[in-house]
């Protein structure tokens, strides 16, 4: 969403028009929100392949990691009321929504349960969901399907 | 010809070198954004669009960049990765994609269109593909394009 060097302007003019309201009502939360979105996309980066970033394994993570981080700092009311601002933009596909949606409900339940932790526990905690199946992800290899995390990837290593 | 006059001249030719200097650094009244947006808009399934003709600047390649992709994946395809790309943030958005293109491997100019303008096929995206052969399909599935048959990947 955000990117550290741009100016505030030019973050602004990039939101929706539904982060944009939330944005004005909650200044403070949306700017911890933009650095938590910086960290969750390098942690992402980091753990997982350029490929998976977008609607594959790194990116069910991301969401997960971000809201899980939201939640933690700013309560779990407010990181959704975001989260579900951010999935508001114009021609989102629908099972691509549906897949960040569901993502970050485990990452605000993770996060809203660990008031004080790192982000290092909060992104551990997002793996463990990511092994144990709790994200969904889209499965390319076969069209637009949402699957559980961690299950077609594994077919990789028998 | 007196000192005074020869110097109001050297002066003159010197102030209408720095005016020709300037407008020639002005970019074209084109938007080149707006054409190449309004080139995939409200296109049926089977319509083509032919992006030498849409972008009409100097380029030989374009690379389709997807949503979420790192700047680090583009190097191989350029000299340098512009500042024009971070001004974007394609790295950290899912809401476009991003035409990049190039002439030689530098960097001539970013085009960003809203996905709910085109989607690309997963195929073509971060591929090289050569101004000649850069025409573009309206597949069946929702608002996807793919390489027209004609175009081809660089390899």
């Amino acid at each position: 969403m955000f990117n550290r060097n741009m100016g505030v302007k030019d973050k602004y003019n990039k939101l929706s028009p539904a982060e944009r309201d939330f944005v004005w009502w909650n200044a403070i939360a949306a700017i911890n929100f933009n650095e938590n979105a910086s960290t969750a996309l390098a942690e992402a980066q980091k753990r997982f392949g350029a490929s998976t970033l977008h609607n594959g394994s790194g990116d069910s993570f991301r969401h997960c990691f971000w809201s899980a981080m939201n939640a933690r700092d700013q309560g779990i009311a407010v990181a959704r009321k975001f989260g579900e601002a951010h999935e508001d933009w114009v021609g989102n596909p629908a099972n691509e929504k549906t897949m960040d949606l569901h993502n970050n409900s485990v990452g605000f339940d993770i996060g809203g349960w660990s008031i004080g932790a790192t982000d290092r526990h909060l992104a551990v905690l997002c793996v463990e969901a990511w092994v144990n199946k709790k994200l969904i992800q889209i499965d390319s290899a076969k069209g637009s399907d949402l699957v559980y995390s961690n299950s077609y990837e594994k077919k990789l290593y028998r | 010809m007196s000192e005074v006059r020869r110097w109001k001249c050297v002066l003159l030719l010197v102030a209408s070198f720095g005016l020709n200097s300037c407008s020639k650094t002005v970019k074209p009244a084109v938007n080149a954004q707006q054409e190449i947006q309004n080139a995939f808009t409200s296109l049926q399934v089977g319509q083509r669009v032919d992006l030498a003709s849409a972008a009409n600047f100097g380029w030989d390649r374009v690379l389709v960049v997807g949503p979420y992709t790192p700047e680090s994946t583009m190097k191989p395809f350029m000299n340098d990765v512009p500042s024009e790309l971070d001004d974007i943030g394609i790295s950290n958005r899912d809401d476009i994609h991003v035409l990049l293109f190039l002439e030689s491997k530098v960097f001539v100019r970013a085009i960003v269109l809203p996905r709910h303008i085109a989607e690309f096929s997963k195929a073509i995206l971060l591929q090289p593909i050569s101004r000649g052969q850069a025409n573009f399909e309206r597949g069946a599935k929702d608002n996807e394009f793919v390489l027209a048959p004609s175009g081809q990947i660089e390899h």
